[in-house]
């Protein structure tokens, strides 16, 4: 691997997950209550909104994708 | 357990069987041997040991 | 089911299950570091930052390696299931050891330098195209971002938001953190420490892992043979079914069925629970609702579903008993049918 695709890709994976944070943050600000009824307000409390944190940085493009499509409460 | 993602649990092993146990046979027989320096005459070498 | 979402579920069990791993994971450290400082040759010096990051290493792997024999084992022994109902709290343990392995490497072999420590695991080490100098580093790199996926997902919110179908599709990914992590194992430590040791262990784990998920994988999908009536599957004599206790029936098409007793009655329901698949059949009747035994989720016998206010639904079986023997319906049931149990004692 050449240094500039390996800068590259460091730079890559440190936006990937600057932007997931992000999309955690609004995650753990409300977010996680908009798709899952069950996650609303006292039904999530902060040390799990902590806990979806690194999840939602991970995954934020489907997470974000569920922001604005999932009308369904899920299954459980 | 569903009885689909039984399959896939196997079919992902069928995969990965042979191809782990090919590379790891062949890192075990391309292992390195000890390095030997081709300019240091024999005396020495024979000496050290 | 709906419910309130809590940090970690915990049980009196769990926490003694957490407490007897945290001390493992600190007798195996402590060990190993002992050990190593205690047998090295002399003229070496050691330096204790790389003694811990080969105890991570092997620790990781060794309980990564445990993790996954423990389904295919729960299948075949009951001794395991405890283990089975623990396995996210092991998961996530071996994430973070994995973590401070690669953490201190990063630190101690790449961080001296002026290049970016995580550009410099990519490139101080460029032959791609060797076998036995392959830059190994990235295979465990590869491995560490599938188990902390795993790891942050691990929680119920994600099981339920991402869906039981893609969480599962998700997990499976550490089948192949696993064979990325045997690479780097074979690739890595072992192209340089010719003890014969660590050659022999990783050898041993592949081989069990490999073997036992192969053998337990192809024993899954034969659906055991039943001797049958009219088309309905023999499950047993009423005198062989436990109370509060289910047998497990595989008919050759479709999921596999949990018969049930409880008291004078049995039902039948599908085996699989709609939480996260768990093998209802393995659970318990609490309160007279069939418990999972993965996280505790119920269901009436008498049509599958979850009491108020819940409102999961599981597809129910007929069941009929004629001399003495119990028998059911291969076909399922729509999701939470009402279905009459059979009457232990009352004629066909």
């Amino acid at each position: 691997m050449s240094e500039t695709a390996a800068e590259t890709l460091v730079l890559a994976l440190g936006i990937y997950f600057g932007i997931g944070l992000l999309v955690g943050l609004i995650y753990m600000l409300g977010g996680a209550g908009r798709i899952d009824p069950a996650a609303k307000g006292k039904g999530l409390p902060f040390r799990v909104r902590l806990l979806i944190l690194p999840g939602v940085a991970g995954l934020w493009p489907i997470m974000l994708t569920k922001l604005f499509t999932q009308k369904e409460p899920p299954v459980s | 357990m569903k009885r689909a993602h039984k399959r896939a649990h196997l079919l992902i092993w069928i995969v990965l069987a042979p191809v782990i146990a090919g590379l790891f046979a062949l890192s075990i027989v391309m292992r390195p041997g000890a390095p030997v320096n081709e300019t240091l005459p024999d005396v020495l070498i024979e000496e050290a040991r | 089911m709906s419910h309130d979402y809590k940090a970690v579920q915990s049980t009196p069990f769990k926490k003694r299950f957490d407490l007897w791993l945290l001390i493992g994971i600190a007798l195996y450290l402590v060990g190993f570091i002992a050990v190593s400082f205690s047998t090295q040759p002399a003229g070496e010096s050691l330096h204790p930052v790389q003694v811990v990051i080969r105890a991570t290493g092997t620790l990781a792997f060794l309980l990564l390696t445990f993790i996954l024999c423990i389904g295919p084992l729960a299948r075949f022994t009951d001794r395991f299931k405890p283990f089975l109902y623990n396995r996210r709290h092991l998961g996530v343990t071996t994430f973070l050891i994995a973590l401070m392995h690669a953490a201190l490497t990063i630190m101690w072999y790449h961080g001296f330098s002026e290049t970016n420590p995580l550009v410099s695991v990519f490139i101080s080490n460029p032959r791609y195209d060797s076998l036995s100098g392959f830059p190994f580093e990235s295979l465990g790199f590869v491995a560490l971002i599938i188990l902390f996926l795993m790891a942050a997902t691990s929680h119920d919110f994600w099981n339920a938001n991402l869906g039981p179908g893609l969480w599962k599709t998700l997990h499976m990914g550490v089948y192949f953190a696993y064979a990325a992590l045997v690479l780097h194992v074979a690739l890595g430590a072992i192209q340089f420490n010719k003890d014969p040791i660590y050659v022999g262990l990783l050898a041993a784990s592949a081989v069990t892992v490999i073997g036992l998920h192969l053998i337990s994988g192809i024993a899954g999908l034969r659906s055991s043979h039943r001797d049958g009536l009219d088309g309905w599957l023999k499950v047993a004599a009423v005198a062989d079914m436990e109370d509060a206790r289910a047998k497990i029936i595989r008919p050759a098409k479709g999921e596999a069925i949990a018969v049930f007793r409880d008291g004078e009655k049995i039902s039948a329901v599908s085996n699989v629970c709609r939480h996260q698949g768990g093998p209802l059949g393995e659970g318990k009747i609490v309160d007279g609702c069939i418990t999972c035994p993965w996280h505790g989720f119920q269901y009436r016998m008498q049509d599958g579903q979850s009491p108020p206010p819940f409102t999961e639904k599981i597809a129910t079986y007929a069941t009929r008993i004629v001399d003495g023997v119990v028998y059911v319906n291969p076909e399922p049931n729509a999701p939470g049918t009402p279905q009459t149990p059979s009457q232990i004692g009352a004629s066909a």
